[in-house]
């Protein structure tokens, strides 16, 4: 799923700053698993704005919608009246989610309370790690499931470098080696040999180095 | 003339054993540091390496410190690291290298960006160093670009490759040495050497597997004048010292006469060893040393290739401008 | 009702009789690596095997510990072995039990030290015992220590001791009396206690059926310290800490199990529990992984996309709660939840855990005098119901909020305060990143007998 972090929260309440009628609107997908931008936290963060302008003796009316998703515009359409009513909306989406409700609500200022860092999966409880880059064009086949481009530190194809030290990278020594992975994994599942040839050149293309993508599904389109 | 063989290919391929030092470029556009460092080298060496944004700190490009190191009778090997540029500004500026009247290459990696001291950078590895030799080496067997389109007067580099007989994981390193060769890589040289036993055994698995007939091996020594400088180096990935070379430093009244004999003895039991092809020799921050290591290892005189002194830059530069570009 | 017996151990043949002769079915499964899991509830659960599914209403984990020699390299015999009729079949002399624990010998390695020593007096063996510390007190061992000073079996407490081997031979020094004495052993028939620990076989029991265990390798229950049988999950009792033989106190643990099953199938159903609202549950297995008592599934219906709360698993501590980042789960009989006619103004809120702080708090009334009333308290069932949210939401209103729950080791649900703390920790850190007071949080961890503390805390905060 998509992990993203909140900003610093003074970061958000500078941003805000002005804003009579704030919308703060929730994400229930990605965000609420990575515990950024759910529910828990748009009321945590509405209790900690009231707190505040309690102190600084600002008026504000702040309020909290819940809409499942950021990125299908349904469920911004549910909260269209909430949106009309306010001065600023601050989306605890995903990056994808705040434009996107930027775009549903072109006339009201729309916020990111969250910094988006990554796809990634769920370590522990609290604790996610970046696993795809969506560099589109999926090569786990040869590095038995481990992906260089994301887990190497320099991408490299034909790795690793000669910085892999104790199957930590040369970066931080809490950095797996994305290649001692790829090793040990090939070498447990006896395909070592796909890693014999040199892997040519990569066409970036398909990445977002060629531009912002699209995804069309034809057979869907009437 | 532009086809013309590199000194250090001429000696290598005459069967003697090499001898190669570095120039570290300045972090400013000072061209006399380079040229006082490229004479300091004269006669002592066979080719120096110029090195390429090292632990990714911003310094005078290695082609141009090249092409000034050049001028001064010494011969560069060039340094191409992976980290700063796609393959766009890859070729183009080893197009350039080339017309300048460089001959040698070594492609790397690059370490990481955020050894450095512009850590917020971006960092490219559009292509790795193994596909970068590989791209080099068709360039100068097919005369293509990396697209497969032809150039009219490409690149012909003597390439070379960098090897971790000491890195992680040992078998995948191994895979990643044939890989290189296979690529393209015609001299390969190591890291710092420090433990003649294990080398050695490394030095076996290659010559196991004829790799030293492929490609020759320039192994890595690194004169260290301090005991914090040995400590410091034995902190880096890929670089193991003993614990008794440590010792040693440690018990010594003159720390620069031990390091300057623990180098020796490594060269001396490094040039023993069968399949070695060459020695590379680094200093940090000891440059001044290097010509009296080299003297003292008894490596002297360097040999005197015929026709090499005719690859200068002002003769391949005219040569270059009579074919068509 | 079926009894599943879980793990390979000698007890278990005893506990099968015990268990037929109470009218209630037992199914054995002994390769604990034979086990996927176990889910569903007390009363329903579902042991999952390589070979399907064994139904049982409830699980005694019996998986037995493991015993080495704490003392390898001296020449002696196990305690738990066959040692005494090795030493009569040597016709032997004099025999020297030596019970090498850091302090208190655990009572199933003193029960049957002190049987094999009568056992070995009574054949006329010269018996010395050497132990740190060893409790006789309390019935049974009394009994078994009084009769083997009958048969002059000597019992030596010693501070300090170290061994010489030559051959066959072992000669013990050991410092007694205080440390003013020393004295020395020879002995060519040494029997030594093994050192129990949970080893790898209990972690992985522990692992599938979801329970914890404390540092000792030993489940740790609803509480502790009164019944070592129970484990964090209602319905599964776990009997692995016994000795490799049926001690007295193996005995009373069987008895004790067996009681505890026949109460749990008696009691009525549980009404204070978690309800998931499955619209908002994003299925991020946060409250499965946080539950402390395995009480949160996914829920089989296909309608609902959904975890669903396991009701007689139940015990409403508030984690789930609390930790759902959906904010989709909600308690039956819940604390934390403010209740409008419960929205005061005042100096200070206080969010206490019941099972200790709200009763100190009761007890301190005396000390609090006038200051007990203006006071304004919300106790919970565990501090795991507290959430940053409600701090804060309580701060809007208050002046200082109070959050006091249980001791470290004390907390029922073996996390629910050092969640409280977590949550206490993010509240003040956004206090600081808007330039507040952090100090408006006080945080206090304490137990149902200590009013003096609970009372000095409020004083504290109220300034």
């Amino acid at each position: 799923m998509i992990v993203a972090e909140q900003k610093p929260v003074k970061e958000i309440i500078e941003s805000l700053e002005g804003f009579r009628r704030i919308l703060i609107a929730s994400c229930g997908t990605c965000v609420t698993v990575c515990m950024a931008g759910g529910e828990k936290e748009a009321v945590e963060l509405k209790s900690l704005l009231d707190i505040w302008n309690k102190e600084t003796g600002t008026e504000n009316d702040i309020n909290v919608v819940v809409p499942k998703r950021q990125c299908d515009v349904e469920f911004l359409d549910e909260i269209a009246v909430e949106a009309e009513n306010a001065d600023v909306i601050l989306s605890m989406a995903c990056g994808a989610g705040v434009q996107f409700m930027a775009e549903r609500f072109p006339a009201k200022v729309v916020l990111p309370a969250l910094n988006t860092k990554f796809m990634g999966v769920t370590r522990d409880v609290g604790l996610w790690t970046e696993m795809c880059q969506g560099c589109g064009n999926c090569i786990l086949e040869k590095t038995g499931g481990v992906c260089p481009v994301t887990r190497c530190s320099k991408s490299n194809f034909n790795g690793p470098c000669g910085g892999s030290s104790g199957g930590k990278c040369e970066i931080d020594g809490n950095v797996d080696c994305g290649w001692q992975l790829i090793y040990d994994r090939l070498k447990a599942l006896g395909r070592l040999d796909r890693l014999y040839e040199i892997t040519d050149v990569r066409d970036w293309r398909t990445s977002r180095d060629g531009g912002p993508r699209k995804v069309e599904k034809k057979d869907m389109m009437v | 003339m532009t086809d013309n063989k590199s000194n250090l290919q001429r000696v290598l391929e005459a069967g003697h054993f090499s001898v190669s030092a570095e120039i570290g470029p300045p972090m400013s556009a000072n061209a006399d540091f380079v040229r006082k460092s490229a004479r300091a080298l004269l006669g002592y060496v066979d080719a120096a390496n110029v090195t390429d944004n090292q632990t990714a700190i911003a310094r005078m490009s290695s082609i141009a410190a090249s092409y000034l190191a050049l001028q001064e009778g010494v011969e560069p090997i060039v340094q191409m690291t992976c980290r700063d540029r796609n393959r766009l500004a890859i070729q183009s500026d080893l197009l350039g290298a080339y017309a300048l009247g460089l001959r040698n290459l070594l492609c790397l990696s690059g370490d990481h960006q955020t050894f450095g001291n512009h850590p917020e950078s971006k960092n490219v590895y559009d292509i790795d160093s193994i596909q970068l030799v590989r791209a080099m080496k068709r360039m100068k067997e097919e005369g293509v670009f990396i697209n497969g389109k032809p150039s009219k007067q490409p690149a012909k580099f003597f390439l070379g490759a960098a090897a971790h007989p000491f890195a992680d994981p040992p078998e995948l390193q191994m895979i990643r040495l044939h890989k290189k060769v296979d690529a393209g890589a015609e001299f390969l040289q190591t890291q710092s050497i420090y433990d003649i036993e294990r080398f050695s055994e490394w030095m076996e698995e290659v010559r196991k597997a004829g790799l030293h007939k492929r490609a020759y091996i320039l192994a890595g020594v690194l004169v260290n004048k301090s005991l914090k400088s040995l400590e410091m180096t034995s902190m880096v990935a890929g670089i193991k010292v003993p614990e008794h070379l440590i010792e040693r430093m440690r018990k010594t009244s003159d720390q620069q006469e031990e390091g300057l004999s623990i180098a020796l003895e490594l060269i001396n039991g490094i040039r023993r060893i069968e399949g070695v092809a060459g020695i590379h020799i680094m200093a940090v921050g000891w440059e001044s040393i290097v010509p009296t290591l080299i003297e003292r290892a008894g490596l002297l005189p360097r040999p005197d290739m015929p026709g090499t002194e005719a690859v200068s830059s002002e003769e391949a530069i005219r040569e270059g401008g009579k074919k068509d570009a | 009702m079926r009894i599943a017996i879980i793990g390979k151990s000698p007890i278990n043949e005893p506990l099968k009789e015990r268990l037929l002769s109470e009218g209630l079915t037992p199914v054995l499964v002994e390769n604990i690596n034979d086990i996927l899991g176990v889910v569903g509830q007390k009363g329903d659960f579902a042991i999952r095997t390589r070979y399907g599914d064994v139904e049982a209403g409830y699980v005694i984990a019996t998986q037995g510990p493991e015993l080495s020699n704490p003392v390898p390299e001296v020449p002696s015999l196990p305690l738990s072995g066959s040692s005494v009729q090795n030493i009569l079949d040597k016709n032997a002399k004099q025999a020297v039990l030596l019970l090498d624990y850091p302090d208190e010998s655990p009572g199933i390695m003193t029960e049957i030290a002190l049987k094999k020593a009568a056992e070995l007096a009574r054949k006329r063996v010269n018996v010395v015992c050497l132990a740190r510390f060893i409790r006789t007190s309390g019935g049974y061992l009394e009994q078994l220590y009084r009769e083997a000073r009958h048969f002059n079996a000597v019992f030596i407490k010693y501070s300090e001791l170290s061994m010489d081997c030559f051959e066959n031979a072992v000669v013990i020094h050991a410092r007694i009396n205080e440390g003013n004495e020393t004295i020395s052993i020879k002995t060519d028939n040494l029997i030594i206690a093994e050192k129990i620990s949970a080893g790898e076989d209990i972690r992985e029991m522990a692992s599938r059926l979801r329970i914890h265990l404390d540092d000792e390798g030993k489940a740790s229950g609803d509480n502790p310290f009164v019944f070592s049988a129970m484990t964090n999950r209602k319905g599964v009792f776990a009997l692995h800490n016994t000795s490799p033989g049926l001690t007295n106190e193996t005995k009373e643990m069987i008895d004790y199990t067996i009681a505890a099953i026949k109460m749990e199938m008696a009691a009525g159903k549980n009404s204070g529990h978690a309800v998931v609202d499955a619209d908002k549950c994003a299925l991020c297995y946060t409250c499965y992984r946080v539950c402390t008592h395995a009480a949160m599934a996914p829920d089989p219906n296909p309608d609902r996309s959904a975890m669903m709360n396991l009701e007689e698993a139940c015990y409403g501590c508030g984690i789930c709660v609390s930790q759902c980042p959906a904010a989709a789960v909600r308690l039956t009989e819940a604390g934390m939840e403010v209740k409008p006619e419960m929205a005061m103004k005042g100096s200070l809120k206080i969010f206490c855990c019941e099972n200790s702080a709200k009763l100190a708090f009761e007890r301190a009334k005396p000390e609090l005098e006038e200051i007990y009333d203006k006071v304004d308290i919300t106790p919970v069932s565990c501090g795991g119901e507290i959430t940053t949210a409600g701090i804060l939401s309580a701060l809007h209103r208050y002046r200082k909020v109070l959050v006091a729950v249980c001791m470290d080791d004390a907390c029922k649900h073996l996390e629910g305060n050092k969640r409280a703390k977590r949550q206490v920790l993010k509240a003040q850190q956004l206090l600081k990143s808007i330039a507040m007071d952090p100090g408006r949080i006080e945080y206090v961890q304490l137990s149902h007998a200590m009013p003096r503390v609970m009372a000095e805390t409020v004083i504290e905060a109220l300034g």
